[in-house]
């Protein structure tokens, strides 16, 4: 396993100006992207946003057709290996061999991605344990339930301790159970300091998980920063509301009162929109198929 | 429930034509089976058409005389076959250079001068059973044609011999054959002038071969008593003076060795493993539709190691595969495996690594598994149709023998039968071939379909530009 950088302070991983094209298509379109050291970036967008597109490109598996990247300080197109050293990538899909036990799939994943042979059967023990598999450990992956395969391909893509961890819609088709298990698995990476980029549809993962949130929509993004800044984005672009700061230990009970005897409506409203409400305000309500 | 069933077989029906892979399988593979095998059976039987092959036979004249220069002249100008003049025929048959000899035997002149019967030799391969049939049958009309005329009451007197006519009776049915021979010898010259010899001689060949058993499925002992399963019609060449002679491999002078079981061996080797070769270059598209494959190649050392580790994969599940066929055949068929174990060795390491090359192409061209069965099926029943699993080659026309020299099959089975019928070694020895050729072809050919994978491989799945 290759140490960890010191060296530097910039970004995780970044792009300037990505452009990639499939024949006439640009999936991914001039985006500008940064994930900060130790971070969970929430990766949103409709079907077709160039989402997946670009975390092919920041894994190395696909090369940028314009622009600038750096992942872990490195170029991806001419230092892959090096790259993929240290970033963990849990798949869409369950990739997992059926046939074999978690035991196995384990333990084939750990030397494939280069664990060392005196810590390979820690790594496969930890793994069984925060997969919540202990029990089930020998038996074939064919055998298991949705959620457990689940947990299992989430901590195959562990096991060699990426530095940054790329999960691509971890939690699709599982149990209320198995989800709250795979949280708790992120929440602890994020404790550690582990830096991860992380898309879903579900947008309650990401205002449950996520440090900073970035939304992409036709291969560029159209809004970063925290849920608060972009609840207040949002609630800025809707035009006709007026924010007053008060002053710190202020009874807003009392200013209500005051400016109602001053003849003013004035009341008091919650105009927090939640996560959903920003996505389709900002990537609309039409139908997206694309994919 | 009618209803129910026509709106189920209506839907099943739109999804089958839209599957162009086995609409194409349906509809085309039984088309193209039939092209290749009516071809090869109008070759077997010496049909009509002008890419009819004709069966190969070397005429060695040991006489000299004017006789028998006469009969090698026939026979090199026969329609029968491709005659060819020869020294050491013995040698080249043993080689397996052409399925027969007919060799013209010191005296012939002499001995036709007398109105005896000639002593011919032929030598035949009892490996190309099918050809060599062709040959025996086709020399006979070209045999009456030259001395019938002066030998026939000779020959009908063996014939009466032969049948065992009673011995009382003998002399006087002696008698009457000569003096019906000269009314004879007046309707002879006539066919002879009309070509009728050679009609006859086809049209005897059809008849007996024998109903629903193909000349190529005779079985062992046929073969091992050289009658070629043809009952007594392979008496006639006896009466007409030749000796047939089986010639088997030469080096270790084994006769007989089982040229069925070496083929069937040999064939089955070829076929099955590139169909279990190619279905195990599928695991590709499954890693790849299942996830696994994105996944293995996100680890450090990935790329062109993911494909090598599949063709390891694959080099030792086709050698596992070509082991246990071996040990089945030496001890089922008593084919000579151990005996040329070098040989075989080498020919199913070059075989295994050719279609492991062609496996793993399979597995990384096509799109789907379901693309990947069907068009796999199609290109191996084909390949081992023109490349000589299913028959022999040598009596398949002439394009088909060109198109089966872009196979894996036809090299695969020549080193094979090279080598477990022939006893042909890596290199040439004394009057043999070696069989390096069809081994330095198929390692070729296994090197740029190895080469050709990883370039599809690294295009399609590595690093998507």
């Amino acid at each position: 396993m290759t140490d960890p950088p010191t060296t530097y302070d910039a970004p995780v991983a970044e792009t300037a100006g990505l452009v990639k094209t499939y024949g006439e298509t640009r999936a991914v379109d001039g985006l500008d992207l940064e994930v900060r050291r130790g971070e969970c970036l929430g990766l949103l967008g409709p079907n077709g946003a160039g989402k997946t597109t670009t975390l092919r490109i920041l894994s190395t598996l696909a090369v940028p057709t314009e622009g600038q990247v750096r992942v872990l300080g490195l170029d991806p197109v001419r230092e892959g290996p090096a790259i993929r050293a240290r970033l963990g990538v849990v798949p869409q899909e369950v990739a997992l061999y059926d046939p074999l036990s978690a035991v196995e799939n384990l333990r084939f994943f750990g030397e494939i991605y280069g664990v060392p042979s005196e810590r390979l059967q820690e790594r496969v023990e930890w793994g069984i344990a925060s997969a919540g598999l202990a029990e089930r450990a020998d038996s074939r992956v064919e055998t298991y339930s949705g959620g457990m395969k689940r947990r299992l391909n989430i901590v195959a893509a562990l096991l060699h301790e990426p530095e940054l961890l790329f999960l691509d819609e971890p939690t699709v088709g599982i149990d209320p159970q198995s989800r709250n298990h795979v949280f708790e698995m992120v929440e602890k990476l994020r404790r550690d300091g582990t830096t991860m980029v992380y898309t879903t549809h579900q947008l309650g993962e990401v205002e449950r998980l996520c440090d900073r949130i970035v939304i992409m929509d036709r291969g560029r993004s159209i809004a970063m920063g925290t849920l608060e800044a972009l609840q207040q984005g949002v609630v800025e672009g809707k035009g006709g509301a007026s924010a007053l700061e008060l002053g710190e230990g202020t009874d807003l009970s009392q200013v209500v009162a005051a400016l109602r005897e001053r003849g003013i409506d004035a009341h008091v409203r919650e105009d927090r929109p939640d996560l959903e409400e920003i996505f389709l305000s900002l990537t609309g309500h039409a139908l997206r198929d694309d994919q | 429930m009618l209803t129910t069933a026509w709106i189920l077989a209506r839907k099943d029906l739109v999804l089958f034509f839209r599957d162009r892979t086995a609409l194409a399988l349906t509809l085309l593979l039984p088309i193209l089976l039939a092209t290749i095998f009516g071809s090869a059976m109008k070759g077997m039987s010496g049909g009509g058409g002008g890419g009819i092959r004709k069966v190969k036979l070397l005429v060695e004249d040991r006489d000299g005389s004017q006789a028998s220069a006469q009969l090698v002249e026939r026979l090199l100008e026969s329609e029968s076959f491709s005659a060819r003049a020869a020294e050491g025929a013995r040698a080249e048959v043993a080689n397996g250079d052409a399925p027969a000899a007919l060799v013209i035997q010191e005296g012939y002149g002499a001995a036709t001068e007398r109105g005896d019967i000639p002593e011919l030799l032929l030598l035949r391969d009892p490996s190309q059973l099918i050809a060599q049939q062709a040959v025996t049958f086709g020399i006979l009309p070209v045999l009456m044609e030259s001395n019938f005329d002066r030998v026939g009451a000779k020959v009908m007197s063996n014939v009466l011999e032969r049948i065992e006519f009673p011995l009382d009776g003998r002399e006087e049915a002696d008698a009457i054959l000569r003096r019906s021979w000269e009314s004879m010898d007046v309707l002879i010259a006539r066919l002879q002038r009309e070509g009728a010899f050679e009609a006859w001689g086809s049209s005897r060949e059809d008849a007996e071969e024998p109903a629903g058993e193909p000349a190529g499925e005779s079985s062992g002992a046929d073969e091992a008593e050289g009658d070629g399963g043809f009952g007594l019609l392979s008496e006639i060449p006896a009466f007409l003076g030749v000796e047939i002679e089986d010639v088997a491999g030469a080096r270790d002078g084994e006769i007989p060795r089982s040229a069925g079981g070496s083929h069937a061996i040999a064939s089955m080797a070829v076929m099955m493993l590139m169909f279990s070769l190619v279905a195990a270059g599928g695991t590709i598209l499954e890693e790849r539709d299942g996830g696994t494959l994105q996944r293995l190649l996100l680890a450090p050392s990935s790329g062109s190691s993911i494909l090598v580790g599949k063709l390891l994969t694959l080099g030792l599940v086709g050698l596992l595969q070509l082991a246990v066929l071996y040990v089945y055949g030496s001890i089922v068929f008593d084919v000579p495996i151990h005996r040329h174990l070098l040989e075989v060795c080498l020919i199913s390491l070059v075989l295994v690594f050719s279609a492991t090359g062609m496996g793993v192409l399979f597995g990384v061209a096509c799109g789907s598994r379901k693309q990947l069965e069907g068009v796999s099926t199609l290109v191996i029943l084909v390949m081992s149709a023109i490349g000589g699993a299913w028959f022999p080659r040598e009596i398949t026309p002439e394009w088909f023998q060109t198109a089966g020299l872009f196979t894996i099959t036809a090299y695969a089975m020549d080193a094979f039968h090279g080598a477990l019928w022939y006893g042909k070694g890596l290199f040439a020895s004394g009057e043999m071939d070696g069989i390096w050729p069809q081994i330095a072809v198929l390692f070729g050919i296994g090197t740029a379909l190895t080469a050709l994978s990883f370039r599809v491989f690294r295009r399609r799945f590595v690093l998507r530009a």
